[in-house]
């Protein structure tokens, strides 16, 4: 079970630095794709079934074929980027920054004391009576939330064509 | 397994902050965002193993829908911006402090 966690781990940091290196957003795009991917057999290896289909049914299934269609609506140019437009001004003080920022974050990891937990896999049937049980009014307030975002985006939409 | 969990979520993480840090193109930031998202969400997990409750499932359930929630506006005014200021990078968006520094 380790070791696939660590074969994971490795999988995961390849994909995420092709995101960072790739020249070509689609092909970013599919990268990040693949690392939810990955992401999705590890929530199955923390005992969250659901949580694991709910990352590739809403992430990979709808997120991301977002992406892919503003890409597409935005044509040619959002993809390529040349070598020298891809990175941002100044770029290596943010480097440095990010560079510290790992560090940190190594030396944070390093001192995590290791927990033994037993993994219990959590069903849906008991996610469901924690969900609309104590959380109840919890789900409601994302129902209206997402109701708002449907809204907001037909808003957005229609300015756009009352510019036109 | 907590441990792996937790060095997936700093993996995320730093990946999400170097590309909204370091790439120019907008539509890379909000791929980064949406990575900022899934390390919350693995954080969120590892405490449900931890702790052995649905609460951190029921978190990371509702942070999906709280990312998808963001992205769509955001695409949206993606698209706005591309047509309004026919640019997409980062650094060709400083209309406001053009505009102060023509007034003052």
């Amino acid at each position: 079970m380790i070791a696939l966690g660590l074969l994971l781990l490795v999988l995961l940091a390849g994909l995420l630095l092709g995101v960072l290196l790739l020249r070509d957003t689609l092909h970013a795009v599919v990268a990040v794709a693949a690392a939810l991917g990955v992401l999705a057999i590890l929530f199955y290896l923390l005992g969250a079934p659901f949580l694991a289909a709910m990352e590739i049914l809403l992430y990979l299934g709808a997120i991301l074929v977002l992406f892919l269609f503003a890409l597409m609506l935005l044509g040619p140019e959002a993809r390529a980027a040349s070598a020298k437009r891809r990175w941002r001004h100044g770029w290596p003080w943010a480097a440095l920054v990010l560079l510290a920022l790992a560090l940190a974050l190594a030396a944070l990891l390093w001192q995590v004391p290791v927990i033994d937990e037993p993994i219990q896999a959590i069903t849906p049937a008991r996610l469901g009576h924690a969900l609309f049980g104590p959380s109840l009014w919890w789900s409601e307030a994302v129902a209206v939330l997402l109701f708002v975002v449907i809204a907001a985006v037909l808003v957005l939409h229609a300015g756009e064509d009352k510019h036109d | 397994m907590i441990e792996i969990a937790l060095a997936a979520a700093t993996l995320l993480f730093f990946a999400g902050l170097a590309l909204i840090l370091l790439r120019r193109s907008l539509i890379v930031w909000l791929l980064g965002a949406e990575l900022l998202f899934n390390a919350a969400l693995v954080v969120a997990l590892a405490g449900a193993v931890r702790w052995h409750s649905p609460s951190g499932q029921v978190l990371a359930l509702f942070l999906m829908a709280l990312s998808g929630a963001a992205l769509a506006p955001s695409l949206a005014l993606l698209l706005r911006v591309k047509r309004e200021l026919g640019t997409l990078e980062v650094d060709g968006l400083r209309l406001l402090r053009e505009r102060e520094a023509q007034d003052g």
